[in-house]
């Protein structure tokens, strides 16, 4: 049996603890287990004391995501799986094995039953293809509907909505500088579920004070589509096929970076494969089918398969002025 | 060599704000008093050029022009677009038929768009019941015009930016 692992222990030293067991223990695992990422994971190991650490194991309990153990005092939250801290091989290999045994024999269970299932099957499956994106947009959005107003917290990253405004309140700077420079690959953007959230006594009124950026909730989907997609193509639309806008997202009003006006540039000259333009812009994959995402979120793309041959392209114009006058104008 | 962006469009448009709004210079304007059916919208008008400049961090100037909006200055137009990096409209959407000045400027300017790059900023949007955003888009569509396509204000820095970092990226890509 194979199965993928998602170590989501943010302390670098506790996560080293855990790659290092994982190489010394294969040989006394009954399932081959391989670390990854937590979109593609079949197990979760969460540490108790982070942030956001409830929100998650809630997440995982309550979809068919992630099977979580948690690491660290199991008085903290009820779970089925759990390693004490400081972490041990031992109680590691029995939590793991007692896991891959579990999924196993729920696995049996599940293929004799699987022929009476067919009509559960279809909505299990809209369940397990919502969008992260749509996930984050219904934590911030829908989710606090009726609450006036609630701060939504990670690490440093804030979010306040209002619905009394119908608007949420952001540190775009943050997000648009420090987070984009980190190429959207930290937890963050990986786990809506991690934020936390929290009732403000004075309706947000310091937090919008020092805030500035003032986002409608169309603006803050756009938002969540750009950063929380973590390259997963919206279901509506088709990966393999090619791309064009329409016309061009209104820059004045929703927040991006030049990397964004850049993939516009491309996309609304010719209709492009999403590897296509990832090359033809010399921008990373994930990105490119994040704006995507937001694009389609937008009415402002179009997507079809692709019937004429492939024109040749080359990449952006290395164009040293080009460069200094964006680097002049926006820092 | 001098690196040049220019500004053309409808009177009115905020040529001279947008070119404030980037300038590290005071702008040197050549106006004159309006005489003719632009002195009910404004006091006076551009007659030669607005001209502003920023610096970039190596000290280049990137020099800012503004064309006379008017269409009887239009022997100005050809001057002033030699050497130009790009062409940013400005429509004034409270004009009669904005769509039919957006056209205007497009055909004049054809030669320098085809060479370089083009982006156009629809101003005063929210003051009367003229065109939409839609309709400028569909007149955008119908004619197969790929141009950036803004609604701004053009004394706001940040939106004027945004026209600038679009011609950039068309350029990028062209």
């Amino acid at each position: 049996m194979n199965l993928n692992i998602a170590i989501r222990i943010f302390s670098d030293l506790e996560r080293s603890r855990f790659i290092s067991l994982f190489e010394i223990i294969p040989a006394r695992l009954n399932a081959q287990w391989t670390i990854t990422d937590c979109a593609n994971a079949d197990v979760v190991l969460i540490d108790a004391s982070e942030p956001g650490s409830e929100y998650f194991l809630n997440a995982c309990k309550s979809s068919v995501a992630a099977l979580p153990i948690l690491y660290g005092d199991s008085n903290v939250y009820k779970v089925d799986w759990f390693v004490g801290r400081p972490a041990r091989a031992s109680s590691l290999i029995d939590v793991l094995n007692g896991i891959a045994e579990a999924l196993s024999n729920s696995q049996q269970n599940d293929s004799t039953q699987r022929s009476d299932e067919n009509l559960n099957a279809n909505d299990n499956n809209s369940q397990k293809l919502m969008h992260p994106a749509a996930l984050m947009i219904q934590k911030l959005i829908e989710d606090s509907h009726g609450k006036h107003c609630q701060l939504f917290k990670y690490d440093t990253l804030e979010i306040l909505i209002d619905h009394d405004l119908q608007q949420a309140f952001i540190d775009d700077e943050y997000l648009l500088k420090t987070v984009w420079q980190k190429q959207l690959s930290s937890h963050v953007c990986d786990i809506p579920q991690a934020f936390s959230v929290a009732s403000l006594a004075d309706n947000g009124e310091s937090f919008k004070a020092t805030n500035k950026k003032r986002l409608d909730f169309k603006q803050l989907q756009w938002l969540c589509f750009l950063f929380f997609s973590r390259g997963i193509i919206h279901e509506e639309l088709l990966e393999n096929s090619v791309f064009q806008l329409k016309r061009w997202p209104d820059f004045i009003r929703l927040p991006h970076t030049p990397t964004h006006v850049l993939l516009s540039a491309a996309l609304v000259k010719r209709s492009v494969s999403i590897d296509e333009l990832a090359r033809l812009s010399n921008v990373e994959r994930n990105i490119v089918v994040n704006f995507i995402n937001a694009c389609h979120h937008y009415q402002l793309i179009r997507n079809y398969q692709r019937t004429s041959k492939v024109l040749p392209f080359s990449p952006p114009k290395k164009v040293p002025i080009m460069d200094k006058i964006i680097s002049k104008l926006f820092g | 060599m001098e690196i040049k962006i220019l500004f053309t469009g409808s009177v009115g448009a905020g040529k001279s704000s947008a070119i404030e709004s980037l300038s590290d210079i005071p702008v040197i304007k050549t106006e004159a008093k309006a005489t003719d059916a632009v002195s009910a919208s404004k006091e006076t008008t551009t007659v030669a050029f607005d001209y502003g400049e920023f610096a970039l961090d190596d000290g280049q100037k990137i020099k800012l022009f503004g064309t006379p909006g008017q269409i009887r200055f239009s022997y100005m137009w050809e001057i002033l677009q030699k050497n130009a990096l790009g062409l940013v409209v400005l429509v004034n959407n409270e004009t009669d038929d904005p769509l039919a000045e957006l056209d205007l400027y497009l055909s004049e300017f054809a030669e320098l768009i085809e060479r370089t790059s083009a982006v156009i900023g629809v101003t005063h949007l929210d003051k009367q019941n003229g065109p939409t955003m839609e309709d400028y888009y569909s007149y955008m569509q119908q004619r197969n015009i790929f141009h950036p396509l803004f609604p701004l204000d053009a004394r706001n820095p940040d939106d004027v930016k945004v026209l600038i970092e679009a011609m950039v990226a068309v350029l990028q890509v062209a």
